[in-house]
């Protein structure tokens, strides 16, 4: 009998060959980062922001000024060595009130912006979970407060409760939640259809629990890049009401206030406007950006 | 007799964030006039990445398609957008799986069907709506003028395909492509569209390409058979040949694994297909077959013909594994 | 069908339009402080004589009554702070300016919108495309009034091109409604590239494409028409936010309408202005969201046959 070539003799397959190699799959976070750092324009906006905050933070400091000081021999001065971008009509530096400034405007937004996501979520997540009657009334309410414009209302709002970083706070909460509850409440409709929603629920899980533990934080990533670009929209409101004259009262600057101080001052010393309004622009540029490209890389669809 | 349509070396693959996926890692087969060609194969075989790239219908521009494929001796990938554009829906129609989601839900069935006599042909509004009446009358559409008036969701799943049909034939193309067209179908009005698209088959005097999942519905449709496993073809044979003398051991574990009605347990097929994302070595089906020799582990088995016409990609089937 | 989910919403408006104007009504009786004694001590007989002049001195239900016939009958009453003027008044004469310059901007937005989305998605991925979404990111960041006084530092003192305030001829309107105008056409514009490009991954165009149908026809017939509905849901927040943007563009441009004396009644505290104006201005959105809703329930077939009533 001729020698059979030894390629062709019978091959022992080994256990491991048969399974599945599982490193390349990632969990949704990991990707999530990985798809925003791969995105130069959302990085360098993100940088920006965190300059901005820190700027916040520190810039008063850096001046021997405080944002109250008058120096009325010096006002209205053009960006110089001793104030470093000008001074007011009061002579007061520009450069810490804007900082000063930012400060507030930025915590008025973070803060608005953080209440307005938990009012949010909470209605729409117990509108959705419970369904039914209770949330057609609950929409229904929503819808009719949406259909009004908001800055309205934050302005009609503004001018029952007087003027004041609290009240403006309250008035942008109270108007600004619809969009986050109604995203979640669609998110919470859908996952409450998914199999592993029934799971849990004929393992017995308590209703609260389910929603809590299991059906919000799978809605995380809509979260994370809704109170992103809601950042920008309280900062926005905030500066609409300051521009108007309903905003802090002086001698506190926020950066919607100096705007409104720099629109009379306008011809002849344009800086007083530019450079707070520079700063609002580029602060929701950022965030808007940065939110984004948060959307594009936490998508559940395109998920790879 | 020239072959209508020839696929060589065909290999697609698309790029994503997390690296290649090689969807066909090269294929060739050939259509002949007027004759049925099925292609066989499970989910992620790449059947339908096949499908899409004779005409290059993919959706990404991530997509890279190579090789050659021949139509009337012209290689169709070598074409721009507008010479595919005479090709499509005029020399070769394609028909897809779920009709719902491939028919425009805002413009009404007959509109739909118009388009392509209007626009292309520049017919009157008058004649083009009296061929679109004719087509869904031939493919046995009741109440033609009502339906004309439709939309897509207001018709049943069969219904729909049949649209799908009379789309597809509107210009009595030379060759059809079904993506698995009745998949998405309860299994009575299954065996109504397959009856229809047989007799329009032989009516019109087209070849058929019928892309599917299912053995079973090939027995007695097509005359020639193609199994495809993990972007390749792996066995193709006249289609009794296939049932009676299958050769590659994935043909035999696939006939197999129909139920045969007699009460024992189904066989299947143990572990899962090649992970599309890694370039093969070796012969693909390895993992789960029964009887692997050590060159299965080195080289992939190209195609060898034993009788006229039936290939099959194995080493057991090289003369050199016989005894 | 149509008929009666048109009457539904109809009805629905009706009663969110109740409900605004008792809201109203009942948020600025909470308002604490006398509308008269704001600036300076006034004598008591004098507040009581205007108080009943006004008739603030009756009950709240009488004065609710009141305020509801008022409305029906289209009475918004008298203004608290300018002598002989009534409200009406002063919306007739707001109205014709703001609307004009409100539809100027609206058709400013809704051409350059769709123009530049459109483009955006015909050319994804390429350098128009990144650029104009880049310009579009930064046309919803820019606040409205920073680019009012922005246009106007720049055209109008420095260069010259237009004039710099007032209203009345068509060159004074420019700058004011571009400013109003850029927010919305940002959104439209990302709004339809991204339900364009959504469109293009649905299978019927893949059934378009197979029917050999030109790029032209692929993209007039099926692209556009099935992508242009999402942008008709934000035809609302696009009047809304036009509306909004009007207060602070007409102060800066210096143009009398409606705009200017909702902001004036609010600094002045003069209530039955605001008031007045909360419910035009209500009337008016409600009534665009109304006009939308039914559009879209037209438009869009799945909708209009199906056996459910959608409201």
């Amino acid at each position: 009998m001729p020698e059979k070539d030894p390629l062709f003799l019978p091959y022992q397959i080994k256990e491991k060959e048969i399974h599945y190699d599982a490193s390349l799959y990632l969990s949704y976070w990991r990707s999530g980062w990985k798809k925003l750092r791969a995105n130069r324009l959302a990085m360098a906006a993100l940088f920006c922001l965190i300059g901005l905050m820190l700027m916040a933070i520190v810039g008063p400091m850096l001046t021997p000024y405080t944002y109250y000081d008058t120096h009325l021999q010096l006002k209205n001065m053009k960006p110089c060595k001793m104030f470093w971008l000008g001074s007011d009509e009061l002579g007061r530096d520009l450069f810490t009130r804007m900082w000063w400034g930012a400060r507030i405007s930025l915590s008025v937004g973070m803060v608005a912006a953080v209440l307005d996501i938990i009012v949010g979520v909470l209605y729409g997540a117990i509108s959705g979970f419970i369904g039914g009657r209770v949330d057609e009334l609950l929409m229904r309410f929503a819808d009719i407060l949406h259909s009004l414009p908001y800055l309205l209302l934050v302005i009609l709002l503004m001018v029952i409760l007087g003027p004041g970083i609290f009240t403006m706070i309250v008035c942008i909460t109270i108007t600004g939640w619809i969009n986050m509850a109604r995203l979640i409440r669609g998110q919470i409709l859908q996952l409450k259809t998914t199999d592993f929603a029934l799971a849990i629920k004929a393992l017995g899980a308590s209703r609260w629990r389910i929603l809590l533990k299991h059906l919000i934080p799978n809605t995380l990533g809509s979260i994370v890049t809704m109170l992103t670009l809601t950042i920008p929209t309280a900062i926005f409101a905030e500066a609409f009401l300051s521009f108007l004259g309903l905003g802090v009262q002086a001698p506190i600057a926020s950066l919607g206030t100096m705007a409104h101080d720099g629109l009379s001052a306008l011809r002849y010393y344009p800086w007083r406007l530019f450079f707070p309004a520079g700063c609002i622009c580029i602060t929701m540029l950022c965030f808007n950006i940065l939110g984004d490209a948060l959307r594009d890389a936490l998508d559940p669809r395109i998920h790879l | 007799m020239t072959a209508l349509l020839e696929v060589k070396n065909l290999r697609v693959s698309f790029k994503t964030n997390s690296g290649n996926i090689y969807a066909v890692r090269g294929v060739d087969f050939s259509l002949y006039p007027n004759e049925t060609l099925a292609i066989v194969g499970e989910s992620g075989s790449g059947k339908s990445a096949l499908a899409l790239s004779l005409l290059r219908l993919f959706s990404t521009t991530s997509v890279k398609v190579e090789g050659e494929v021949l139509y009337r001796q012209q290689n169709l990938l070598t074409f721009s957008e507008k010479e595919l554009g005479n090709i499509r829906g005029q020399e070769i129609g394609m028909i897809f799986q779920d009709p719902m989601s491939f028919l425009n839900p805002t413009m009404s069935i007959g509109k739909q069907i118009m388009e392509g006599f209007y626009y292309r042909k520049k017919m009157t509004r008058l004649a083009a709506k009296e061929k679109t009446l004719e087509l869904l009358h031939k493919v046995g559409i009741p109440r033609a003028s009502y339906v004309f008036m439709q939309y897509p969701h207001e018709l049943s799943g069969g219904m729909k395909q049949r649209v799908m049909l009379a789309i597809a034939l509107a210009f009595s193309p030379k060759l059809l492509i079904a993506d698995e067209p009745t998949t998405a179908l309860d299994a009575t009005i299954q065996a109504q569209v397959l009856s229809l698209l047989k007799q329009l088959q032989q009516e019109n005097g087209m070849s058929l390409l019928f892309i599917t999942h299912d053995l079973s519905l090939v027995a007695g449709f097509c005359q020639r058979v193609v199994v495809m496993y993990a972007g390749k073809i792996v066995e193709s044979a006249p289609v009794e040949e296939l049932f009676l003398y299958p050769q590659h051991p994935y043909t035999k574990r696939l006939l197999d694994a129909r139920p045969k009605g007699d009460g024992k347990l189904l066989h299947e097929i143990p572990g899962m297909p090649p992970n599309p994302r890694q370039p093969l070595e070796g012969c693909a089906f390895l993992p789960r077959c029964h009887n692997p020799l050590q060159i299965c582990l080195e080289k992939s088995p190209p195609l060898f013909s034993s009788e006229e016409k039936h290939h099959s990609a194995c080493w057991h089937q090289d003369p050199r594994s016989f005894v | 069908m149509l008929f009666r989910i048109i009457i539904k919403k109809l009805a629905i408006l009706l009663i969110s339009l109740f409900f605004v104007v008792s809201l109203t009504f009942f948020l600025f009786k909470l308002v604490p402080g006398d509308p008269f004694a704001q600036e300076q001590a006034v004598p008591e007989e004098i507040l009581h004589s205007m108080h009943h002049h006004y008739g603030l001195d009756r009950p709240w239900y009488v004065q609710y009554a009141l305020y509801l016939k008022g409305i029906i009958t289209w009475d918004l009453g008298p203004s608290f702070k300018y002598e002989g003027r009534t409200v009406n008044a002063i919306i007739k004469e707001g109205a014709s300016i703001s609307l004009v310059l409100g539809a100027e901007a609206l058709l400013i937005a809704l051409i350059a919108g769709i123009f530049l989305g459109t483009l955006s998605a015909v050319k994804r991925g390429s350098f128009i495309d990144r650029l104009c979404m880049i310009g579009a990111v930064v046309g919803i960041s820019v606040p409205n009034f920073i680019l009012a006084t922005f246009l106007q530092y720049i055209f109008s003192m420095k260069w010259g091109l237009f004039p710099v305030a007032r209203w009345g001829s068509f060159a004074q309107s420019v700058l004011p409604a571009v400013a109003l105008a850029m927010l919305p056409t940002a959104f439209i514009a990302r709004l339809l590239r991204a339900s364009m490009v959504e469109v293009l991954l649905q299978d019927y165009i893949v059934t378009a494409k197979v029917k050999g149908l030109s790029f032209m026809r692929i993209w007039a017939c099926h692209v556009f028409k099935n992508s242009i509905l999402t942008v008709m849901t934000y035809l609302a927040p696009l009047c809304s936010s036009i509306l909004t943007g009007s207060f602070v563009v007409e102060r800066i441009f210096g143009i009398p309408g409606l705009g200017s004396w909702f902001v004036t009644s609010i600094l002045n505290r003069d209530y039955t202005v605001i008031m007045g104006l909360t419910l035009f201005y209500s009337g008016i959105l409600m009534a665009s969201v109304f006009l939308v809703d039914v559009l879209y329930t037209i438009l869009d077939p799945r909708i209009k046959l199906s056996k459910v009533a959608y409201a």
